[in-house]
C-alpha cells in the first residue's frame, strides 16, 4: 500500500506542484489549508509536509504540529517544515518541539522539488513508492 | 523632635498615615475625646484653605465629611471662615470651655458646620471644651491642631496640656511639610510618564521623533539645552541625534566610545564617560566639570566659547537597554535654578528610561512590519520556480511519448502568472503607501495627464500576467481623447499605483474566462472611471471592511495580499479630492466607480469630438 504525504499550505501555487510531485512518485497524497485542516488530516498521513505560515501570518504550522503531539498522535517519521523564512526565525517554537522529542527539517523556499522528494523517499527508508 | 511625633514619623508610609499617628497618640496623650489635624493647601482657583487631614476614633464621621475652611488674607481674622479658619488666619490659639462660649466669643466667624456633625447635632450638650492651635513653618501657618472634650474636667485643656502641644506644634509641622513635599515630588514624577508619553506617541517620522524628545525633555525639565546621544550599530561612535537649544554649527558633534577597562582620563569626553561607565553624571559648575578627568573640552568652545562663564550646571544620563548602551541623554542648565534638582535628575532617569522604550518598540515595529512585507513579495515569487521546475517536467514527459497532460501545464502557467503578478502588484503597494507628496520648497510642477492613454498604459502592463482566460478591455466613452487632468509627477505614479490596484483586484476576483470592463466616461462636470468584474463579489460578512487597513480577503488559488491596498487606493483618491466607490452583489461581479472633477483650465473650447 502506497504511503500517505500530507501537504500542508495555505499557498495553492506550493500546495499544488508538491501535491502533484508526490502523485506523479506514486505516493497518496493529503492536502491542507488551515491548521485545523492539519490537526484533522495528520493522523492519516505518514509523512507531513507543512507549511510554516498557515494561513501567511502566523506560525501556525508549527502550532498545528505541536497541536498534534500534544494530543498524543506523535509524527512516525521527521516533520518536513517548508517556508519562506530561516529556521533561526521560528527558534523558540522549533525549541518547544524538540522539547517535545519531535524531530524536524527544514526546507527554505523556494527549494528544488527533486531535493524534497528524494528527502521523503530518505525517511521511509527506501520502501517508498 | 517629640517622641511621639518621632514615633509617628518613622512609621508613616504616606501623610494620611502620619496624620493619623498624631491624632490617635495625642488623644491618648491629652485625654481629649476628640483630636484632629488640618492640612493647608491651595485649591484649583489659587485659594489657601484647611482640609481635615486625621481625626481621633472619636469621632470618624468626621472623616467623611468634606468640610474645608478657606484662610482669608485679613490677619485680625475678620470675614474668617469658621472658627478653625479663624485660627490658621490670625495664627493665634484659641481656648474655650464651653459651647457658649465658643459661640459668643467667636461670633463673627463661628459657622458650626463640624460641631454639628461631631457632636451628634447636640453640641450644646456634648461639646465641653475646645484648644485649637495653629501649626507653624517659620511664619508660615501650615496647619490647625485641635483638642476637644478634655476627658474628666469641665475647664478644658490646663495650661500645662497646652505647653505640651505648644511643645509639638513645630514638630507637627515640620512633619507634614515634609510629607507635602514628598507629594509634590510624587506628583511631578507621575505627570510626567504621562506627557511624556502623549510626545512620544504623536504620529511623526524617526527624525521628528527625536526632536520631540528633546524639546519635551527640556520642557519639563527646565533646561536651555537638551540632547540626546546614540551609540551607532558597532559600538565605536556615540553621535548626537538632536539637541534643543543647541548652536546649529555643533550638530555634528560626536565622541568616540572606548573600552571600559581602559581609564578615566583616556575616554574621549564626559559624555562618553557615562555611556562607557553607564554611569549618570551631573556637575554645578564649569570648575567642577572641567575637574572630570574625562573632560577634554572637545565641543566646549563651540557650545560655551571655552570660558565657560554661561554654562551652569549638567545632568547626563545613559541610555541602556538590557545593561546594553544604546546613548545618552543629557540636559545643561536649569531655568530659574542654579542645579538641576533631586526631583529633576529623577524625572530625567524616568525620561530616559521612556525613551528606551519607545526608541526599542519603533525598531520592533519595524523590523517585523518590513519581516511581513518581505514575506508577502518572496512568497509568491517562491512559487515561480517550483512551478516551472513542474511544466518543465510535464512537457519534457510529453516529448518523450508521456501523456499530454494539459489541464497541468495550464494549471502550473496560471500559478505562474499569479504569483508574478501578485508580487508585482505587492510591490506597488508598497511603493504606494511608503510614497507620500514631499515638496521641497514651492509648488511642484503640474503636467497634463490624459486619462485614456494613462488606463491604456495600466492595461498594456497588466496583459502579460493575465491568466486563466481573463480578459481586460477599455471601452472608450464619448470624446474620451480629451480627458486631460493636471496632476504632479508624485501624484501620477500615485494615480497610477491605485488603478493598478483596482484593476488587480477584478483580475483576482475573476472566475475562469471572465472579462473585466474598464470604461471611461466624460461628463459636463467630471470624469468617471468604471473597472468592473463579473467574479464572486464581495460577501456581506467582508462588505463592511472592504476599506479598512489590513484587512484582506483570499481569492480562492491566489496568493495573500497586504491588506493595504484598497485602503491606500482611498488614501490617494481623498488626497486628490477625487470621490471613489465600490458596489457588488455576491456571485455576480463588482464594480469601482471613480469621480475626478474637470480642471478649467484644460477645458480650451474644445467640443467632444476634439475640435475647437
Amino acid at each position: 500500500m502506497a504511503e500517505t504525504i500530507l501537504v500542508a499550505d495555505d499557498e495553492h501555487g506550493y500546495r499544488q506542484p508538491i501535491a502533484d510531485m508526490f502523485q506523479d512518485a506514486g505516493f497518496e497524497t493529503i492536502e491542507a489549508e488551515s491548521k485545523e485542516d492539519v490537526v484533522e488530516n495528520a493522523a492519516l498521513a505518514d509523512v507531513w509536509i507543512v507549511d510554516v505560515r498557515l494561513p501567511s501570518h502566523a506560525r501556525e504550522g508549527i502550532e498545528a504540529v505541536t497541536q498534534v503531539v500534544d494530543a498524543g498522535k506523535a509524527p512516525t517519521h521527521p516533520v518536513i517544515f517548508i517556508s519562506v523564512d530561516s529556521a533561526v526565525d521560528a527558534d523558540d517554537q522549533l525549541g518547544a518541539l524538540r522539547a517535545m522529542g519531535v524531530d524536524y527539517k527544514w526546507y527554505e523556499k523556494p527549494f528544488e522539488m527533486e531535493l524534497l522528494l528524494n528527502a521523503v523517499r530518505s525517511l521511509l527508508g527506501g520502501d517508498s513508492a | 523632635m517629640r517622641p511621639e511625633i518621632i514615633e509617628a514619623l518613622s512609621e508613616a508610609k504616606s501623610v494620611d498615615e502620619l496624620g493619623k499617628a498624631i491624632v490617635e497618640k495625642c488623644s491618648h496623650v491629652f485625654n481629649a475625646d476628640v483630636c484632629t489635624l488640618w492640612r493647608c493647601y491651595q485649591d484649583d482657583d489659587g485659594k489657601r484653605k484647611l482640609r481635615l487631614l486625621a481625626a481621633s476614633a472619636k469621632a470618624p464621621q468626621t472623616l467623611a465629611q468634606e468640610i474645608t475652611y478657606e484662610i482669608h488674607a485679613d490677619p485680625d481674622g475678620q470675614n474668617a471662615d469658621g472658627v478653625t479658619g479663624f485660627v490658621a488666619q490670625t495664627k493665634r490659639e484659641v481656648h474655650v470651655s464651653s459651647f457658649e462660649e465658643l459661640k459668643e466669643r467667636y461670633k463673627s466667624c463661628w459657622k458650626g458646620r463640624m460641631d454639628r456633625t461631631q457632636w451628634e447635632a447636640e453640641p450644646a450638650r456634648l461639646f465641653r471644651s475646645l484648644s485649637a492651635f495653629p501649626l507653624m513653618l517659620g511664619r508660615q501657618v501650615v496647619g490647625v491642631f485641635k483638642l476637644e472634650n478634655k476627658r474628666g474636667s469641665d475647664s478644658g485643656f490646663p495650661e500645662s496640656d497646652r505647653d505640651r502641644v505648644r511643645m509639638m506644634t513645630a514638630d507637627i509641622a515640620s512633619a507634614l511639610h515634609f510629607h507635602n513635599l514628598l507629594d509634590q515630588h510624587s506628583e511631578r514624577l507621575m505627570q510626567v510618564p504621562t506627557q511624556m508619553v502623549e510626545a512620544l506617541l504623536r504620529p511623526f517620522e524617526s527624525t521628528q521623533l527625536v526632536n520631540e524628545i528633546v524639546k519635551t525633555v527640556a520642557d519639563r525639565l527646565h533646561a536651555e539645552i537638551c540632547s540626546l546621544w546614540i551609540v551607532d550599530p558597532g559600538g565605536k561612535e556615540l553621535s548626537l541625534a538632536d539637541g534643543y537649544g543647541f548652536p546649529t554649527e555643533t550638530r555634528r558633534q560626536t565622541y568616540q566610545m572606548s573600552d571600559p577597562a581602559v581609564q578615566d582620563e583616556e575616554i574621549d569626553g564626559i559624555t562618553a564617560w557615562v555611556a562607557v561607565r553607564k554611569e549618570p553624571f551631573w556637575a554645578n559648575s564649569w570648575a567642577d566639570l572641567k575637574a572630570h578627568p574625562s573632560w577634554s573640552g572637545k565641543w566646549d568652545q563651540t557650545m560655551w566659547h571655552d570660558r565657560g562663564e554661561n554654562f551652569r550646571c549638567l545632568y547626563a544620563v545613559p541610555l541602556l537597554r538590557q545593561h546594553a548602551i544604546i546613548g545618552v541623554l543629557k540636559v545643561e542648565n536649569r531655568i530659574g535654578e542654579a542645579f538641576f534638582t533631586a526631583t529633576d535628575r529623577a524625572l530625567c532617569g524616568i525620561m530616559a528610561s521612556l525613551i528606551v522604550l519607545v526608541l526599542e518598540l519603533g525598531h520592533q515595529v519595524r523590523t517585523s512590519i518590513i519581516a511581513d512585507m518581505a514575506h508577502l513579495v518572496r512568497s509568491p515569487i517562491g512559487q515561480v520556480p517550483m512551478n516551472l521546475s513542474m511544466l518543465e517536467k510535464e512537457i519534457k514527459k510529453a516529448q518523450q511519448g508521456g501523456e499530454l497532460r494539459l489541464d497541468r501545464i495550464e494549471s502550473y502557467v496560471n500559478i505562474i502568472r499569479r504569483a508574478l503578478l501578485s508580487a508585482d502588484m505587492t510591490s506597488r503597494e508598497l511603493v504606494g503607501i511608503a510614497k507620500r507628496p514631499a515638496y521641497l520648497g514651492g509648488t511642484p510642477e503640474r503636467d497634463c495627464v490624459n486619462l485614456y492613454e494613462l488606463l491604456t498604459e495600466r492595461i498594456k502592463e497588466l496583459q502579460p500576467l493575465l491568466y486563466n482566460g481573463i480578459r481586460l478591455s477599455l471601452s472608450p466613452s464619448n470624446g474620451v481623447e480629451n480627458c486631460d487632468i493636471s496632476l504632479d509627477a508624485t501624484d501620477r505614479t500615485r494615480v497610477q499605483i491605485a488603478i493598478d490596484n483596482v484593476l488587480h483586484n477584478a483580475i483576482k476576483y475573476s472566475s475562469r474566462g471572465g472579462e473585466v470592463r474598464v470604461v471611461l466616461e466624460k461628463r459636463p462636470d467630471q470624469f468617471c472611471i468604471l473597472i468592473q468584474d463579473d467574479g464572486c463579489g464581495i460577501s456581506e460578512d467582508d462588505w463592511p471592511r472592504i476599506w479598512e487597513q489590513n484587512f484582506s480577503r483570499r481569492a480562492a488559488d491566489h496568493p495573500q495580499g497586504t491588506g493595504m491596498g484598497l485602503t491606500m487606493v482611498k488614501q490617494v483618491f481623498d488626497g486628490l479630492g477625487w470621490d471613489c466607490e465600490i458596489s457588488s452583489t455576491e456571485g455576480s461581479g463588482t464594480e469601482f466607480r471613480a469621480q475626478i472633477p474637470r480642471t478649467e483650465e484644460l477645458d480650451d473650447g474644445r467640443d467632444d469630438t476634439g475640435r475647437r
